[in-house]
């Protein structure tokens, strides 16, 4: 028998909620973590809703001005090489490693392998560069590459836990962090290792979100409880958002010869790409619509199987249409109604951290027995036709449970998470 | 002559990224690099690199270091600071004292003297130019 994999611990740094107790509540009862905010002193900015991290103040580059909940203890030798986003993910990752009944020595076991997912921080990367650049490319702090590439998450994140199997970044935008969890999980099934940590974080700076405004893809909506609202005739862009998540997947022999809490099996992915567009989502949602089918043949299950479907749906005109259209295609056409929801509208958008943060959501979903609603959705888009968009929380269980990420480039990934 | 506080003629003395880089340092070391500023005081400049130093000890190790340093302490040996955080120490010395330490000058600083008497020379020659 091919070996299996579980999810025992999990960890979160979200705008819903700095735990998982928080975090759960907020979803059941629909509670959003939007707040206004005005980027650079800039009252003329069309973007004026974020999904806020509470708690944390971390605006700078400058590891001296941040401040994070005592209950964290983290060395200054530590805080010196992180970003903000680091930051996050470590309290993320302390949370997961005691959640999942672990000793953050046990990590440095070489079985362990850690993949983490982020944009990188553009702006501690802008601090220093605007340094080299004032100094005529003399002088530049020299823990600027370490703290703010793209990667920056895995090289401190394996040195400080002392990581010595698979460790790894995944950069395909908005699905990263899905990528990350599926090649997680190829890795204990071949055996490779017997224990994965999955992270994804990003930060929310103007460098790290106005980019996208001026993309068009950000709503100019200011006001907190509707900005964001996945699926519905209204939305007019997504709301951007950050934090961390950290997801801990063990093979299932080794979790439970160690008696490892099981929020849900992790049953399989698949990914498929649209070979469409830089930036915009095939519009018929083909990429998607194949991820899908991968995902079940991965898993061997069929779209009737499914009860509950995590979609990526930002909020967007054009995303959300595409994947409406690829669960038609996949779901609807075939006759499988299962509940489709947005936890967008209640978070809004993470970019690389979106995967594992809202698969993390459907393990949790599993296990406390729920299905997140569309809390924001009023009038569904009519591409939306025959799809089951529950607006409040369903006091039910899902057995089986489809997250999906689309990034840009056209990258699709679907994740399957069942009751084990 | 007891230090004074930095006042707004003495602070014009300091590069915009000379402080910056001592914004986290005490007044006193401030203070010290103001002296060293004014009066080419080379002990207070020492002072502002052991105060450097300091700050990149890591935190498990601060409590067993001396609280004056000997020149015999090496930087990786005794003090526990690593080649990654020896370069950011070195960093914000060149940002502090507006000089640049070259890579090979830096592999043959090995302990608190090494760096306080290459610190000095630099300084001299700078001053000379």
């Amino acid at each position: 028998m091919p070996r299996q994999a579980l999810v025992t611990g999990l960890g979160f740094i979200t705008p819903i909620g700095n735990d998982r107790q928080s975090v759960a509540k907020s979803l059941r009862e629909g509670r959003h973590g939007f707040a206004n905010v005005e980027f650079l002193n800039n009252p003329d900015l069309s973007t004026k809703v974020v999904g806020t991290i509470k708690d944390f103040v971390a605006e700078t580059p400058n590891w001296r001005d941040w401040r994070f909940p005592e209950n964290y203890e983290i060395a200054r030798e530590t805080l010196r090489s992180l970003s903000p986003h680091g930051l996050y993910a470590l309290c993320a990752i302390e949370q997961a490693i005691a959640d999942a009944q672990l000793s953050s020595e046990q990590l440095n076991d070489g079985d362990t392998g850690l993949y983490c997912a982020s944009a990188g921080s553009t702006m501690v990367l802008h601090h220093h560069v605007s340094r080299l650049m004032a100094t005529k490319g003399e002088r530049c702090g020299p823990l600027g590459v370490v703290s703010s590439i793209a990667g920056t998450l895995n090289f401190n994140l394996a040195a400080h836990y002392g990581i010595r199997g698979a460790v790894g970044g995944y950069v395909a935008a908005c699905a990263s962090s899905s990528h990350a969890l599926g090649c997680a999980l190829d890795d204990i099934r071949l055996g490779r290792q017997k224990r994965m940590i999955v992270v994804g974080a990003e930060e929310i700076t103007p460098e790290s979100i106005l980019p996208f405004a001026a993309m068009r893809a950000l709503s100019g909506n200011p006001d907190p409880n509707t900005a964001s609202r996945p699926f519905d005739q209204e939305r007019d862009g997504f709301v951007g958002a950050g934090g961390a998540t950290v997801m801990i997947i063990e093979e299932a022999e080794f979790a439970q010869q160690r008696g490892a809490p099981v929020y849900a099996e992790f049953a399989g992915w698949g990914q498929a790409a649209d070979g469409h567009s830089v930036a915009v989502s095939h519009p018929e949602g083909t990429g998607l619509a194949d991820a899908i089918t991968r995902t079940l043949h991965d898993t061997g299950l069929k779209a009737s199987d499914i009860d509950y479907i995590n979609a990526h749906a930002t909020s967007t005109p054009a995303g959300d249409r595409s994947e409406a259209h690829a669960f038609r295609r996949t779901f609807t056409d075939v006759g499988a109604t299962p509940r489709v929801s947005s936890t967008k509208g209640l978070t809004g958008h993470p970019l690389s951290m979106a995967g594992v943060m809202e698969a993390a959501f459907c393990s949790l979903a599993i296990q406390e027995k729920f299905i997140p609603g569309n809390h924001h959705l009023i009038t569904p888009d009519e591409a939306c036709d025959g799809l089951n968009l529950p607006r409040a929380t369903i006091d039910e269980a899902p057995e089986t449970v489809l997250s999906t990420s689309s990034g840009f480039g056209g990258s699709n990934v679907g994740l399957i998470f069942r009751q084990s | 002559m007891e230090p004074s506080s930095a006042s707004a003629s003495s602070s014009s003395l300091i590069s915009d990224q000379a402080a910056e880089a001592l914004e986290p340092f005490s007044s006193g070391v401030r203070d010290a690099f103001l002296r060293y500023l004014s009066q080419r005081d080379m002990s207070a400049a020492d002072e502002v690199v052991i105060a450097i130093l300091k700050d990149h000890v890591p935190s498990r190790k601060v409590s067993q270091i001396p609280a004056h340093l000997t020149d015999e302490s090496t930087l990786m040996g005794d003090l526990g600071i690593d080649s990654v955080s020896i370069s950011d120490a070195v960093f914000v010395i060149e940002e502090v004292f507006d000089v640049s330490i070259a890579n090979k000058d830096l592999a043959n600083l090995r302990t608190v003297g090494d760096l306080r008497h290459y610190l000095r020379a630099k300084l001299a020659v700078a001053r000379e130019s």
